[in-house]
């Protein structure tokens, strides 16, 4: 059909919709959905493979870069189509009944929102779009950050007035509700300092009947798709819509390449099961240095030892033979992940969206990818009380609900704390609990941390021994190496460069400063 | 139409007349006229002519015989002159007898053999055989249309061969144009035509590739020498657009392609470079137009040809990979020059050097070239073709068979074709001629598509195992393994393509001067692909299975159907009044086209023998269609006028609609006017008679279009897609393209200049000026992407073709060794001159102010020899160490970025030039085509020539890289994937000039004698080489031809063949 003609009917109108939501799903790197990769522009994760996501991370990345280009155009793309929706709209008023106008209207702002959404989160100021362009004005300057994310606050909160706390029986999930409106608008404005709109926001959330799922490693894999935990996610379907986050994640033996892995740093960052940093905790043993630790460690890192997919995980050069479970006797099999050159340069993998379910077919998974949940959302209201230092027992409560779901059982935080202190905890609470879900990099940057952990060499395990003591970890849960006696022997992987200059925001793509002569580009590109 | 001798046939009863009653009848059923001198005119004898359908030359020679005359033929003129007669009594008559021949020694049937100054003579049979009486002192004169005569003293021998050579000022040829044809001395545009005997020399599966080298402004690049794939890109006069700028290719008066056609099938071959020429083609020819005859029958006589041809293929270029030890070692230097620890162990490479090869799985060594390469390569093409017919129809029924095998496994091109050319005359006035082409081509490629098997080939390092010891497939690359993914039978990609063309024509002419026709030319063509993508299993060497890729196999067929409909009417008219020649055409015509697409999909194929859609499991069934249409409305009209031959004016117009508009923009009007001045039949040049045998000045301007840009441009149309929710399907609609509803035309206005020059009858020479102007250029200009919406055609560019072609032809002969050379040399200088200020940016760009793809980049200032070198330079891209590419700051901002890259060199080739040689003696021919670019930049990346780019190997010439003790490297220091060095630079730009031998052909025709007594008329055998030698200064190990790219594509190839020609 062409477009002059487009919403005859409610089923048309349905398409136009979706077609919204199908426009957030896209890929950064080829099978690899852009929530899940974008760690590794971070210091918690690291991509082997000489793609442009990479150069990002080592602080190679100009203008040109390929892969900004692809956020910038597809979060655009996805709002050209809400845009379209929302003025082509009202052609259907009276033929529609008022609930699903009303609904259509606010699930199209709701995906406009979340775009823009990300896009000042990665680019800071950008053009605000809010109606069909025509070729013959398209040359829009950008608005500040600030009006951007005012602009998604209000648009969400009108969205939430309308959506539903959860869709009808006969609609599906996986679309936007009252309570993913909520949290985008909660979290949109802890990004933005706007601390008292976040706490009401995510109190609002609070309320709504969303619960942590009680099997943390679950919640990532085929069985916690359906979880109460989850408030809004990307939508997978064999046939339709796939992803290869197994195959890029897991172990050579497993049938994957080890491609995106976390480095030494990210490992030491979890605590001890009693609640201490490594090189304060009496627990830690550094010959077993996986003992006693936040048992999220494990569910979302496969560590040396541990089974993947039905196969031992050993990274260490001098085991060349190890279990396959998969078999019954199990057997013993060459040991792929400590002798292939190109098992995982750290030691380590990604364990999160790793479900040994897609053992046979790792490159076309159909696990929806979290785009936020409800632990976030409790970490928000804490954090969003903590900078406005009002901090009461709800803070506690917040994030020990986190930190005590039946699986973690971290020991609780106790009230009395400062709000430094608090800040420190929060940050690194974050780090554990949402790692390897994209939230990262918006992290560091909103605390000013990137520089500091960004910098420098970028390590993993020592290939047939373990560290002889434990790093020194700082108030945000980073690992320095200067104080262990055999670092030396740790793997270089990467030199990175961070320039704080420059790179707290991607450069506008070269194209648009070409075919704009309204944009000014970031600082330093 | 072609007029001679042979050709034409009288019937004339006379008795009792005079010779002037008996011309004056001749000049009646015949379009000669006929001068004679007095002595004709008043002769009163009478003589007696009976003869029926008898060719004119027996004619006039039987009279001769009679009436004491010899005639010579010049310009539609019999010349008849008057001979006396000698002593009556003839004494020491002899018989002479022997062969005429023309250069390439072909029989030449009907040429006249007379005795000078005598009415004696007779005419070669169909053999070229003669056999007449002479007296001691005769000369013998051998004379045949469109050859030079030749006058041979007797000289005692009774054996005489004669070779004539063709007259190059060819006064009487004629070329194929738009809608009809012309002699050649009236052309007024740019044309040149290539012959069957050009095109079919070389041993080719694709007929746009033969055309390489062969016409001055006709440039064709041909990247690949893949089965199938090995077609030629064939560009007319530069790159005159944005988009599409192949030319218009015309069969036979129907829109088709090139490579839907045997060679052999092709008579001739007119190539229309210039406005004048063809903007009768309209909205089509701005890319120029390629007129193609196919060859009919020509006399009633049953001939039977066969051509035959068998080669055998070899890559011409293949980057020259390290081994295994090597890769450990330079692998490990990279990885400490990039801080990083090395990737192998000294125990690794100790392994290597102790046991090595002894122990393929602890060590493979995996020579990927060579044991992915193991197609046979043989190709080999059947051509039989029948000719005959009665005396109300004629027919030629061909049947051609290609077969090509490739040198990778699982890559082949087959193609059948069946036509049929009948030609049918009702009556007098009313003619027809039916056409029919069947065909089928099928391509198969490894599924994965071709470029993977030799990006793989190419990029796995030698220590990745391909074979196991125990022969299982090694895991390659992550499980991609060429060596396998080659191989297995089951794993491709077959597309076939059958077709039918019928053309029909009808030819109704009331009067001599008017000619109506009608043409209906239906094409039906159906293209199927199927794409079985087999799972391959590796495995470790003891075993074990290490990956399966792709995990599940699976079945795409995708299946689309078009049909073609082409309905032309149109009139000519034609007169002479005195000195004055009119000509007139007028034409309407339409043409539809649409195209239904279907895909279906399945995978988890358990039998993989079996790849059809219904051995896939059910649970993942997908299935997608569409289609498209247009049409485009037309109405054509020409105006020819010469005065005295000599001064020439021709005006052509078309006036197209095309669907592909809006209402308002579909129609265009595209005019031309074009001139000529036969300088050479001036009185004033009579001085120079014989040297210079022709001498024409030409002039045309004239304009083009260009619809080519889609189906539906000017609509925003709704992408359907699918989503899902919750686990269940749902569908999606989408705004994908911004709207142009004011797109129209793209014009090209062009001006021509041309000089046409023979000399001694040996040496013709054409040369030609142009300057194209494109307007408008439909161009998906970059919008901002904040539009949200893919960048739609504009009417946005201005593009500049400014140039000059030469072409020239010597013939000669010494003795019996008759050679030609034909030399075409041509430069175009391609300028975009406006984009409305939106220059792209990227690896090859069009930009203003520079030529259409040029490339685009960072100026490599060679490499940072210090660290305080790197200091004091401008910040590069990441961690930068001394023997890293150094960038010039073109801004001076002290930063190396997106803003400092600059045009750094330019694809669009210049100077392109061809030489052709041919030549004979006695029973032996000799053919040979040299090709080439004077001046051309290739620019190499990834995979194809960055060191370990990816993770991938190295080449060998890659060891000469930086260190501190080899400043002056070819290559970086070593780093793996370092951004700085893999930035697009001049480092990587070459020179993609070249001169390649494209042909080499010996052949040898056997002796009659020995022919005959096998029954047959005429065996010739022959060797071919095709891109024998090949001089270049382009990076080790790629071809020249394809210069821009990550070095995947399958090279061109070698091929040594045999090949005979029969006929009987």
């Amino acid at each position: 059909p062409s477009a002059a003609s487009f919403y005859s009917n409610e089923e048309e109108l349905k398409l136009g919709l979706y077609g919204c939501y199908e426009g957030l799903n896209f890929e950064a790197k080829s099978r690899r959905p852009w929530p899940i990769i974008l760690d590794v522009t971070t210091d918690i994760s690291w991509n082997r493979s000489n793609h442009q996501m990479q150069h990002i991370g080592n602080g190679s990345h100009g203008s040109d870069n390929g892969s900004i280009l692809i956020f910038w155009k597809e979060f655009y793309k996805t709002i050209a189509r809400c845009n379209f929706l929302l003025e082509n709209l009202e052609s259907l008023e009276k033929e529609i009944s008022v609930e699903v106008y009303e609904q259509t209207k606010a699930e199209a702002q709701f995906v406009r929102a979340l775009s823009y959404h990300y896009l000042i989160e990665l680019f800071g100021d950008v053009p605000l779009i809010t109606s069909v362009q025509g070729l013959d004005k398209v040359e829009v300057p950008r608005s500040s950050k600030a009006d951007v994310a005012n602009f998604v606050i209000d648009e969400m909160s009108y969205a939430a007035s309308v959506l539903p706390v959860t869709m009808p029986d006969n609609e599906y999930h996986g679309r936007a509700t009252k309570g993913a409106a909520l949290a985008i608008k909660a979290r949109t404005a802890l990004y933005n300092a706007k601390w008292n709109i976040a706490a009401s926001s995510a109190r609002e959330v609070m309320e709504l009947g969303f619960e942590l799922h009680d099997n943390f490693e679950e919640l990532f894999t085929y069985e916690g798709q359906t979880s109460k935990e989850i408030i809004f996610s990307l939508q997978y379907l064999k046939g339709t819509k796939v992803h290869g986050t197994p195959n890029f994640l897991t172990s050579r033996l497993a049938g994957g390449v080890s491609n995106e892995v976390p480095p030494q740093s990210m490992i030491d960052s979890y605590e001890m099961t009693d609640g201490l940093p490594i090189d304060e905790s009496p627990l830690y043993n550094p010959s077993k240095p996986f003992e006693n630790r936040d048992p999220r460690l494990g569910s979302s890192i496969v560590l040396p030892n541990s089974v993947l997919f039905g196969y031992q995980f050993e990274t260490n050069v001098d085991s060349t033979m190890v279990w396959n479970y998969n078999t019954t006797p199990p057997s013993r099999v060459p040991n792929n992940d400590a002798t292939n050159a190109y098992a995982t340069y750290t030691g380590y993998l990604y364990r999160k969206y790793t479900d040994i379910e897609d053992i046979e077919d790792d490159l076309n998974s159909d696990i929806n990818l979290i785009l936020i949940r409800y632990a976030e959302v409790l970490l928000i209201y804490a954090e969003a009380k903590i900078e406005a230092n009002d901090i009461d027992d709800s803070v506690y409560e917040a994030i020990n609900k986190v930190r005590q779901r039946p699986s973690v059982e971290m020991p609780k935080i106790a009230t009395g704390k400062n709000q430094n202190h608090l800040r420190s905890i929060i940050r690194k609470e974050r780090k554990y609990e949402l790692a390897n879900e994209g939230l990262r990099l918006m992290d560091i940057r909103r605390w000013g941390i990137a520089e500091d952990v960004m910098s420098g060499d970028l390590l993993g395990r020592i290939p047939n021994e373990w560290l002889s003591s434990a790093p020194a970890i700082d108030e945000n849960g980073t690992a320095d190496y200067s104080v262990v006696a055999n670092n030396s022997q740790m793997r270089h992987i990467e030199n990175r460069v961070f320039n704080p200059n420059r790179d707290y925001l991607w450069p506008i793509p070269i194209i648009e400063i070409l075919t704009n002569s309204e944009l000014e580009q970031n600082p330093g590109y | 139409y072609t007029q001679d001798l042979q050709n034409t046939k009288v019937s004339l009863k006379l008795e009792n007349a005079t010779l002037k009653e008996i011309f004056d009848e001749i000049t009646k059923v015949t379009n000669f006229n006929i001068t004679y001198g007095a002595s004709i005119a008043e002769d009163r004898e009478n003589y007696d002519i009976n003869c029926v359908e008898e060719v004119l030359s027996n004619v006039l020679i039987k009279l001769s015989n009679q009436a004491s005359f010899i005639y010579l033929v010049q310009n539609q003129t019999i010349v008849i002159k008057r001979t006396y007669k000698t002593s009556p009594k003839p004494t020491n008559k002899v018989k002479v007898g022997g062969v005429v021949k023309d250069a390439m020694g072909v029989p030449l049937a009907g040429t006249s053999v007379s005795i000078k100054n005598t009415s004696r003579g007779t005419t070669t049979d169909f053999d070229g055989l003669y056999s007449i009486e002479v007296e001691p002192n005769d000369i013998l004169v051998f004379s045949y249309l469109g050859f030079i005569s030749q006058e041979i003293p007797f000289n005692g021998s009774s054996s005489l061969n004669v070779i004539l050579l063709e007259d190059t000022s060819k006064l009487e040829e004629v070329v194929v144009v738009a809608y009809g044809t012309q002699k050649k001395v009236n052309l007024t545009g740019a044309l040149s035509t290539i012959s069957n005997k050009e095109i079919t020399v070389r041993p080719i599966g694709q007929t746009s590739s033969a055309l390489q080298g062969l016409s001055p402004g006709v440039t064709v690049v041909q990247n690949s020498g893949r089965p199938g794939g090995d077609t030629g890109t064939i560009r007319i006069r530069g790159i005159g657009t944005l988009s599409n700028s192949s030319p218009l290719v015309i069969i036979d008066g129907v829109e088709g392609s090139l490579n839907d056609l045997d060679p052999n099938l092709i008579d001739s071959i007119s190539v229309l470079k210039d406005a004048a020429s063809s903007s009768i083609y309209g909205s089509r020819a701005a890319n120029g137009v390629v007129l193609v005859t196919t060859k009919r029958s020509k006399s009633q006589k049953l001939t039977v040809n066969y051509n035959h041809y068998t080669g055998v293929q070899t890559s011409t270029n293949l980057p020259n990979m390290v081994d295994a030890l090597d890769h450990i070692n330079l692998t490990n230097i990279a990885y400490v020059n990039m801080g990083r620890e090395p990737l192998y162990t000294d125990e690794l490479v100790q392994g290597y050097r102790t046991i090595g090869d002894s122990d393929i799985d602890s060590y493979p060594n995996t020579d990927w070239q060579n044991q992915v390469l193991v197609g046979s390569g043989i190709m080999s093409n059947h051509f039989l073709s029948v000719s005959g017919g009665g005396e109300k129809t004629k027919f030629q029924s061909s049947f051609g068979y290609f077969d090509q095998e490739g040198v990778i496994k699982n890559s082949s091109f087959e193609r059948l074709i069946f036509r049929n050319n009948m030609d049918v005359e009702f009556s007098e006035k009313f003619k027809m001629q039916l056409d029919l082409q069947l065909s089928a081509e099928t391509t198969i490629q490894p599924g994965r598509g071709t470029s993977e098997v030799f990006h793989w080939m190419n990029r796995i390092p030698a220590n990745q195992p391909g074979i196991n010891s125990n022969g299982s497939y090694g895991e390659g690359w992550n499980g991609a393994n060429p060596i396998a993914f080659s191989n297995i039978g089951g794993q491709q990609k077959r597309s076939s393509y059958p077709k039918i063309q019928l053309n029909t024509f009808f030819n109704y002419k009331p009067i001599e001067q008017l000619i109506f026709t009608l043409n209906i030319a239906p094409r039906f063509n159906e293209y199927s692909n199927d794409v079985f993508y087999e799972s391959v299993d590796t495995f470790q060497p003891d075993d074990t299975p290490a990956f399966t890729s792709p995990a599940i196999t699976s079945l795409t067929r995708e299946n689309s159907r078009g049909i073609y409909n082409n309905l032309r009417g149109s009139m000519k008219y034609n007169d002479s009044f005195k000195d004055h020649d009119v000509s007139l055409l007028l034409g309407i015509s339409r043409e539809d086209y649409r195209n239904e697409f279907t895909s279906a999909f399945r995978d988890g194929f358990i039998f993989s023998d079996y790849p059809v859609l219904n051995t896939g499991s059910a649970d993942n069934q997908q299935n997608s269609g569409s289609a498209t249409e247009w049409a485009l409305q037309s109405f054509f009209g020409r105006v020819n006028y010469n005065y005295k031959d000599r001064y020439l004016l021709e005006i052509n117009g078309r006036y197209d609609g095309s669907s592909r508009f809006s209402e308002g923009n579909k129609y265009g009007f595209f005019p031309s006017v074009s001139g000529g001045w036969r300088i050479s039949e001036e009185h004033f040049m009579k001085p120079l008679d014989g040297v210079i045998t022709q001498l024409k000045l030409r002039a045309s301007w004239g304009r083009l279009g260009n619809q080519d840009i889609g189906n539906y441009p000017f609509t925003s149309s709704i992408a359907i897609a699918s989503y899902a929710f919750d686990k269940q399907i749902v569908n999606t609609g989408a705004l994908n393209t911004a709207a142009n509803s004011n797109i129209s035309w793209e014009t090209t206005e062009m001006t021509n200049v041309g000089i046409d020059l023979g000399l001694f009858s040996k040496l013709t020479l054409t040369a030609e000026f142009y300057d194209k102007n494109t307007h408008d250029i439909l161009y998906d200009l970059d919008i901002p992407l904040t539009i949200g919406l893919n960048r739609p055609y504009q009417n946005a560019g201005v593009v500049n073709n400014k140039g000059w072609e030469i072409g020239a032809i010597y013939r000669d002969a010494i003795g019996d060794f008759n050679f030609d050379i034909n030399i075409n040399l041509s430069d175009v200088k391609n300028e975009v001159i406006s984009l409305k200020g939106v220059n792209r940016t990227g690896l090859t760009v069009s930009r203003e102010g520079s030529s259409i793809n040029s490339i685009y980049g960072l100026e490599a200032e060679g490499f940072f020899q210090t660290e305080e070198e790197i200091l004091t330079h401008a910040t590069q891209f990441g961690t930068v160490a001394p023997g890293d590419l150094k960038y010039k700051d073109q801004n001076n901002d002290g930063i190396i970025n997106d803003d400092d890259n600059v045009i750094i060199g330019s694809t669009i080739p210049r100077y392109t030039f061809g030489a052709i040689l041919n030549a004979t003696f006695k029973n032996f021919d000799f053919n040979m085509v040299w090709q080439g670019v004077g001046k051309a930049d290739g620019f190499l990346y990834q995979q194809g020539i960055m060191p370990f780019f990816n993770g991938g190997t190295v080449q060998e010439q890659h060891k000469d890289y930086w260190t501190p003790e080899n400043r002056d490297a070819s290559f970086p220091r070593l780093t793996i994937s370092h951004a700085n060095n893999e930035k697009n630079s001049s480092f990587w730009v070459k020179d993609a000039s070249y001169v390649r031998l494209k042909n080499l052909q010996i052949g040898y025709r056997l002796p009659k004698v020995l022919t005959n007594k096998l029954g047959i008329d005429n065996l010739r055998l022959y060797i071919n080489g095709q891109n024998l030698v090949s001089i270049d200064d382009f990076w080790d190990g790629y071809d020249v031809e394809a210069p821009v790219g990550r070095g995947d594509v399958y090279p061109q190839v070698k091929v040594y063949s045999f090949g005979l020609n029969l006929n009987f």
